[in-house]
């Protein structure tokens, strides 16, 4: 039997998220979501998921902080994080400051469902 | 006990500022002169107790207003208070020769001229109330 | 004034007469006839003769010529005054010492006074004035003040409303087009295709709007000077080189060719690669758009303290009068020769704020039906001076949130000969290397930043001792790799 791969999803768009659950879901996947920095944490350490898409404008907290934290706790370090954002400058310095928070690669919205898909596969074959 | 002021200012702006600031500090009788010459002859019929003078008028060079004023009206001469929009000690010691009893910077919030007018009224010589 | 001198004879008594002397002898209104004292070696005769005032043993050795004088006996002997009580005639008068001399003093100490009275009165006035200055100046600094507050709100404003705003408009923008996506490629569902046609046509219009968001975006950030060049030493040829590639298969499919000029030298500029590409997409793409046929031409020319890039077309041109308004924004003239590739009409007002960021020129010749050249211009710098840019800025930055910073410097000696020796790349490359294993000590979020033949890191928070320490233990790290890659 094929376990399907966990992705979760950290947005706070319910739109959005209902329209990249749908995509994921086609590609095989089984989606979770979460719409705010509170609780995330808790919610990876529950489900352990095998990949986190994480959007960095959350309402309550900053999503390179919540990213750093990921990394820091050790029982999931190891889980692969994109981070995805539509805000202007974090677009440009995407590639730096995501470096720094630690995530694996990041994603401007909107986005390329192939670049996506691309960008997943490769994280998780790792 | 100062019963009418007098504005010599050639800018419109700075004339109703400076009513402004005048009717918040008590005073409720204002008139207007737009330069120099009106503003003398002003001083004459309307017999100010306080004259609110600006330094730069388009006729006559104000601190010459302000010495013809107090040359003229002697120990009854009004209180005289320049008004600029640059500060320049020069023309502050200037001022002071022709005999200004203050001299005050123009700005939006009237700060300066609210200073010099508390001055006059706790000297015992506000507005006739 | 005028005044006629009083003739004074002094009869001395010592101290008394030298100080008297000390104090007339030079005032105008007194002329000393002469200082009688008996004694010869008295100080009153020392001092007069120093004075140059005559003297003698007798006041009548004065009284020579008719004319009015006045004795002033200081010797307080009896016999002095009873002879010079009989003396007093029409010439001569003998006052009453004190009184002359008070009278002389009383006038000059009037004279001071009114003349002290001139100048406290001057003072009052001066420092009248200047406490009215000063106060002056204490009102319109505080205004100033006030506008400085102001203004800088209103920055942070324009930086919250671009960054906000951009995220306002795309997240709405990525949801429309994945739910579109998702119809028109049947996850939900089987779609005719005359329903996929529709579909399309609104995914490639939400591609236009993004297109458009992304260079409104970009240009208020650039008009609102909030766009930070991320430049680095480059070789400018195969950069255009590189962009001009991208364009080869439109080129191919519209049958137009390309021809290069590039100045024999390779050359190194200090920019922003990103950027430029744009500015080079942005040229290279409009000459593709409204050239049916010919060719387009691509020219890269050193000329010493700068570059001269240009991309010429034979296209149809621009008329005179429009060229003014070419860099303006929202400026499209005639029809684009491909009705797919929509410009936003904002491409070359971007192009112009990226290169006069660079401090370069961009403008455009052209004359209608006989194509169009866009030229622009990007200085060149020296390491040392992008170095010492760097450096400024970041410090400017660590200023702005006030912290303890400490600035580590590490320079490669012998660059130069051992760049002739491995090749510029792989001393490159080494270098970008070096930086990366020694990045992984320093304190986390710190970078090690690679500038031709040095590399820095503006560190945080710290210490001058804990910037030394640190420092060692990268020299030895440091060392520890070169050992390392000698050896293999």
């Amino acid at each position: 039997m094929d376990e399907k791969r966990k992705i979760l999803i950290i947005d706070d768009e319910p739109d959005l998220l209902k329209v990249i659950k749908n995509r994921l879901e086609s590609w095989g996947f089984e989606v979770f979501s979460w719409t705010t920095g509170a609780g995330a944490l808790k919610q990876v350490l529950e489900i352990r998921p095998d990949l986190i898409i994480l959007d960095i404008m959350l309402p309550d907290i900053n999503g390179y902080d919540l990213c750093y934290k990921i990394k820091k706790t050790p029982e999931i370090s190891s889980i692969p994080v994109i981070v995805a954002t539509a805000k202007q400058e974090w677009q440009e310095d995407m590639g730096d400051i995501g470096r720094f928070a630690k995530a694996d690669d990041c994603i401007p919205k909107p986005f390329e469902p192939d670049i996506l898909f691309e960008k997943i596969n490769k994280l998780l074959s790792k | 006990m100062i019963k009418k002021v007098l504005v010599i200012d050639d800018n419109e702006q700075d004339r109703k500022i400076a009513e402004r600031y005048l009717k918040k500090s008590g005073y409720s009788e204002i008139v207007m002169a737009i330069n120099g010459q009106e503003g003398l002859s002003k001083v004459n019929s309307e017999n100010p107790g306080l004259v609110i003078l600006d330094t730069m008028l388009p006729d006559i060079v104000g601190f010459e207003v302000c010495q013809k004023i107090k040359e003229s009206k002697g120990p009854q001469a009004p209180l005289i208070i320049m008004m600029t929009g640059a500060v320049d000690a020069v023309d502050a010691v200037r001022a002071r020769q022709s005999g200004a009893d203050d001299y005050c910077v123009k700005t939006a919030d009237g700060g300066p001229l609210l200073a010099a007018l508390k001055n006059i009224s706790e000297k015992d010589i506000g507005p006739q109330t | 004034m005028e005044q006629a001198k009083i003739n004074i004879i002094i009869i001395g008594a010592g101290e008394k007469t030298k100080a008297l002397l000390e104090l007339l002898h030079s005032h105008n209104t007194v002329r000393i006839l002469g200082v009688v004292d008996k004694d010869s070696s008295a100080i009153g005769i020392k001092c007069a003769q120093k004075l140059g005032i005559p003297t003698a043993g007798d006041y009548r050795e004065f009284l020579a010529r008719n004319e009015q004088v006045e004795i002033i006996d200081l010797s307080e002997s009896k016999e002095a005054r009873e002879e010079l009580g009989r003396l007093s005639n029409g010439n001569t008068k003998v006052l009453d010492s004190r009184a002359s001399i008070i009278g002389i003093l009383l006038q000059e100490l009037n004279d001071k006074t009114s003349e002290l009275e001139k100048i406290r009165a001057e003072l009052d006035i001066q420092s009248w004035g200047l406490k009215k200055t000063n106060e002056g100046i204490r009102t319109l600094y505080k205004e100033l003040e006030k506008k400085n507050e102001e203004l800088s709100k209103l920055d942070q404003l324009k930086s919250d409303f671009l960054s906000t705003v951009s995220h306002e408009l795309r997240t709405p923008l990525a949801t429309i087009k994945e739910t579109v996506l998702q119809i028109r490629d049947g996850l939900l569902g089987p779609t005719t295709p005359r329903q996929q046609e529709f579909l399309s046509m609104c995914i490639d219009n939400t591609e236009r709007l993004r297109r458009i968001i992304d260079n409104l975006l970009d240009l208020s950030k650039i008009e609102a000077g909030k766009t930070e060049l991320k430049r680095k030493l480059t070789d400018i040829m195969s950069l255009v080189k590189r962009t001009c590639m991208t364009f080869s298969s439109k080129l191919s499919s519209k049958g137009l060719e390309i021809k290069i000029n590039f100045s024999p030298e390779a050359a190194e500029v200090y920019l922003d690669e990103d950027k430029i590409i744009q500015v080079l997409n942005n040229l290279i793409g409009n000459s593709v758009k409204f050239t049916k046929q010919g060719f387009i031409g691509i020219s890269v020319i050193d000329k010493g303290d700068f570059i001269e890039c240009s991309v010429s077309d034979t296209g149809k041109g621009i008329r005179e009068e429009d060229l003014e308004r070419l860099f303006s924004k929202f400026q499209q003239f005639g029809q684009a020769a491909d009705p797919e590739e929509k410009g936003t009409g904002l491409g070359l007002a971007i192009s112009k704020g990226i290169v006069e960021l660079h401090r370069g020129k961009i403008w455009a010749e052209s004359k209608l039906g006989q194509g169009t050249r866009f030229i622009f211009t990007l200085p060149k710098y020296n390491p040392r001076q992008v170095l010492k840019e760097r450096i400024t800025d970041s410090l400017r930055a660590g200023l702005r949130t006030q912290e303890l910073i400490s600035v580590l410097i590490f320079e490669l000696s012998g660059f130069s000969a051992l760049e002739e020796r491995l090749g510029r790349q792989k001393v490159v490359s080494f270098l970008d290397d070096l930086a990366k294993m020694l990045q992984e000590e320093l304190p986390s979020r710190e970078r090690m930043i690679v500038e031709a033949d040095a590399m820095f890191s503006m560190l945080k928070e710290t210490t001058k001792a804990q910037a030394l320490s640190l420092k060692d233990r990268l020299l030895s790290c440091a060392s520890e790799f070169l050992k390392k890659k000698r050896a293999g």
